[in-house]
């Protein structure tokens, strides 16, 4: 099997057993960004309606910085993952997939909230 | 096989050759092998563009000697890449501010009770401003796909900050909402 390197210049594969472990690692930080996604949902709906008045109150208010740390890792892991697809190894992409199917089962359900909206919903329905 | 002292001397300017050759190589071994690996599909592309026929290293790395997304936009000084990083974290924060405007404009659309069909600018203003979100999006990442430990840190920073500013403009929208995000945020 000819050698595959994923965004690191350390972390190169060279057998199937190596293989093996990387596309776990893979398929477990899939799960991971899609709890991550979900942790981020689950804090807003914790400070929902406790927000200060002001956008400066809020712009610095600790649960948005969290927010935002938070978002920070998920779009670093978002590219992350990205990349390590554009491996073209079948394995590889394989992993992802499963890992963002798996991930989904367990952390995609999202009831709405009534008093918030999302974009192309009548606020009510 | 020819006069004696001009093969002696050409096999030694031959040895010369080969041995500057294998020396610069020797420098950078992985990068020739990999890239030449990974990139031989590209490279039967790319072949009729004349001499340009650039190595992309897969993997991340520094340095300051990049193509960015465009011919011109090239970058060979650390000046070069401290302005094309700015740029960079400008054009996220750029993208996020889009984003959450285009959610808050698609929510008064929604919210306003004027029927469905009645011609408002936003209803074609909301599709264009979609189609620059996009294109931000996928410069953003084809950024990122150029592997450089810098230029891809200016993408992820603008992302975050540009958050940090733009998704608590409106309280009641929902930041963490599946719908405002896209394949990468």
């Amino acid at each position: 099997m000819s050698r595959t390197r994923f965004s690191f210049d350390f972390w190169t594969v060279n057998t199937a057993g190596e293989m093996v472990y990387s596309c776990f690692i893979l398929l477990f930080l899939a799960i991971g960004l899609e709890a991550l996604k979900w942790a981020r949902w689950r804090a807003e709906q914790h400070w929902d309606g406790k927000l200060p008045e002001t956008y400066i109150g809020r712009l610095f208010h600790h649960a948005h910085l969290v927010q935002v740390l938070l978002f920070f890792i998920q779009i670093t892991l978002g590219y992350l993952l990205m990349l390590a697809f554009m491996t073209f190894s079948i394995w590889v992409g394989l992993a992802i997939a499963i890992g963002s199917g798996i991930g989904f089962y367990f952390f995609g359900s999202r009831p709405v909230l009534p008093n918030r909206s999302r974009p192309g919903e009548e606020c009510c329905g | 096989m020819g006069v004696p002292n001009n093969s002696d001397l050409a096999s030694s300017v031959l040895r010369q050759n080969v041995d500057d050759f294998l020396t610069e190589l020797d420098g950078k071994p992985l990068q020739a092998v990999e890239a030449a690996h990974e990139h031989h599909a590209h490279s039967g592309h790319s072949d009729h563009h004349g001499a340009e026929h650039h190595m992309m290293k897969m993997w991340f790395h520094g340095g300051y000697e990049e193509v960015i997304l465009f011919e011109f936009w090239r970058i060979s000084t650390p000046l070069g890449l401290l302005l094309s990083c700015l740029a960079i974290f400008i054009m996220g924060i750029a993208y996020e501010a889009l984003k959450w405007s285009r959610v808050h404009l698609q929510t008064r659309l929604t919210r306003s009770v004027t029927p469905v069909n009645r011609r408002s600018a936003l209803q074609f203003l909301l599709p264009g401003l979609y189609v620059i979100q996009l294109v931000l999006a996928y410069w953003l990442m084809l950024i990122a796909m150029t592997y450089n430990y810098y230029l891809t840190a200016a993408v992820v920073l603008g992302g975050g900050v540009g958050h940090w500013i733009f998704a608590i403009v409106d309280p009641t929208q929902s930041a963490a909402d599946e719908l405002a995000a896209d394949s990468c945020h």
